[in-house]
């Protein structure tokens, strides 16, 4: 809305869009009554439209209030063939009387829901309550961040460049073991290696991303002018880079070793992305654009991307092809339980294929366990293409319940 | 450059008519006159309507998404909330930019997800997701 109305700080995604954003949450609020004012516009205006409207509700009203006296006569009078109309009809109503007090709470949600977003929509449109911030304002707010000399930052700067440097030299057996996929010595196992270097070199990394962006947003030389502030920049972020490096070859170790699951999975689109940033800032030094503008369409097209590839299915028909093809010594049926049934076609190639009963059997309480759970979901709002084909694919696997 | 955030002009969401206007100079027109900025709303019918249409919405965000997102519900929502925007947006005369178009379609294709897949493990991830473009952008 922000975005599509050009209400943005800078007319574009900038390094502003976290107030952007702000302002977004805030703008439905300030228009929050736009809804109700355009409702009583409505009702000036067709005054003899909603008086009509009145008249037949009121119609209906008193045919349910007369039909509620004379239908119980008339079924007691009948032979036979009105109460069939009417009992189904009965029978719906009093269906309905059970929604009815979940329709009502749904109407209250819904009226505060309608006018958030009625007053975004309308706020932007008529641009109302839509500059909270202003944007020299901001600007002279970060001039006057603008504390630290250039030798206080330089110095900062390549002292802890300087630091990993010599860290990473001292460390190599135990960093960099992973690209070539051992473990180093004294690590029997996987898991622990990766999980302690890969959260370490995670943390490093955000460390590093957030120095590089105080350091040339205190110092009172910018980066424009200054060579060495730039050759700093590239450096840190070299060095960065090397750090995902690191940590994605001990990821790969770890799923190499256990196999692909989600929670492995998304740290390492996180270290792809992280990667883009730090390229990004290496550009930056030569071009210039907004690195959060960069951030936040890689952002954007990344998770869209894991939306729309289905990564539980991709991660299940990852380790059952492994598993199938002899690579992986075992099948984590736990892994398919938390990705729901998007693991179940995996799951029918692995038990049709295996000769481990014990798998079996696990596999079959998943199947019988996704059946029963996407059965709760056939023909509601709540249902989708996934649970539509585990029910058709686990449908001759009714066992045991 | 001039600042949208001092009232005079925007750079986007420009007016179809203003597009039109010959000699319209980019980005140097307002969208909506400076006046009417620091005056009260005063809705016309296509608000009326609109406010309508986004009563549904409301309501059909509260039953079938608020508490659960997950299914079809949610992409019907969606094409319902992006599909409502545009079209008054258009019928207020404002031009939606290609970074607005961008956002949108990411919104969209992610609204679209939920009636393809449960994405467990994603679920908070798509949410929060979800609701960020939807409001950045709509």
């Amino acid at each position: 809305m922000i975005s599509a109305t050009g209400l943005t700080l800078l007319g574009k995604t900038s390094n502003f869009i976290g107030l952007d954003f702000l302002n977004g949450l805030l703008i439905p609020f300030k228009n929050f009554n736009c809804q109700f004012k355009s409702f009583a516009f409505l009702g000036r205006k067709k005054r003899a439209t909603v008086s009509q409207f009145f008249s037949i509700a009121l119609g209906i009203v008193f045919a349910f209030i007369i039909g509620g006296m004379v239908l119980p006569l008339l079924i007691e009078a009948d032979s036979g063939g009105f109460a069939k109309i009417t009992n189904s009809v009965l029978q719906y109503f009093q269906g309905m009387r059970n929604e009815v007090a979940e329709l009502i709470f749904n109407m209250i949600i819904g009226i505060p829901t309608a006018a958030y977003i009625f007053g975004l929509m309308a706020g932007s449109v008529y641009k109302r309550g839509c500059f909270t911030f202003k944007k020299d304002d901001l600007e002279k707010h970060v001039l006057s961040l603008r504390l630290l000399p250039a030798a206080t930052v330089y110095t900062l700067l390549g002292l802890v460049c300087g630091l990993y440097v010599v860290f990473m030299a001292s460390q190599l057996p135990y960093f960099f073991s992973a690209f070539v996929g051992e473990r180093p010595d004294g690590w029997l196992v996987y898991s622990e290696y990766a999980r302690r270097g890969f959260f370490e070199l995670c943390t490093i990394t955000a460390i590093n991303l957030s120095l590089l962006a105080g350091a040339n947003l205190l110092s009172k030389k910018q980066r424009q002018g200054s060579p060495v502030l730039k050759t700093f920049n590239v450096l840190l972020a070299l060095l960065t880079l090397l750090l995902i490096a690191t940590a994605f070859s001990k990821m790969a170790l770890y799923i190499g070793a256990y196999g692909l699951s989600v929670r492995r999975l998304l740290p390492s689109v996180f270290l792809v992305f992280l990667a883009v940033i730090c390229a990004g800032v290496i550009a930056m030094q030569k071009r210039h654009f907004s690195i959060l503008r960069l951030a936040a369409v890689t952002g954007a097209v990344m998770l869209c991307l894991l939306c729309l590839l289905n990564p539980a299915g991709f991660v299940a028909r990852y380790n059952a092809g492994r598993y199938l093809a002899g690579t992986l010594s075992s099948f984590d049926v736990e892994i398919l339980f938390r990705g729901g049934p998007a693991g179940v076609v995996p799951a029918l190639q692995v038990h049709s294929s295996t000769n481990d009963p014990r798998l079996r059997d696990q596999l079959e309480i998943y199947l019988d366990n996704q059946r029963q759970r996407t059965a709760k979901y056939a023909a509601t709002p709540w249902d989708n293409f996934e649970n539509l084909r585990s029910r058709q694919k686990t449908a001759g696997n009714n066992r045991g319940s | 450059m001039s600042d949208p955030s001092r009232n005079e002009h925007v750079f986007s969401g420009k007016t179809e008519q203003q597009v039109k206007e010959p000699g319209a100079k980019h980005g140097e027109q307002p969208a909506v006159p400076v006046l009417a900025l620091k005056q009260p709303f005063e809705p016309d019918i296509k608000d009326g309507i609109f406010a309508i249409f986004v009563f549904i919405l409301g309501f059909i965000f509260a039953r079938w998404v608020l508490f659960y997102w997950q299914g079809w519900s949610v992409t019907v929502f969606t094409a319902g909330y992006l599909g409502a925007t545009t079209m008054y947006f258009r019928k207020k005369g404002v031009l939606i930019p290609a970074e607005g178009w961008f956002w949108l379609v990411v919104t969209a294709l992610t609204g679209a997800s939920f009636s393809l897949w449960n994405n467990h493990g994603l679920e908070h991830h798509g949410v929060v997701y979800y609701y960020s473009p939807a409001r950045y952008t709509g």
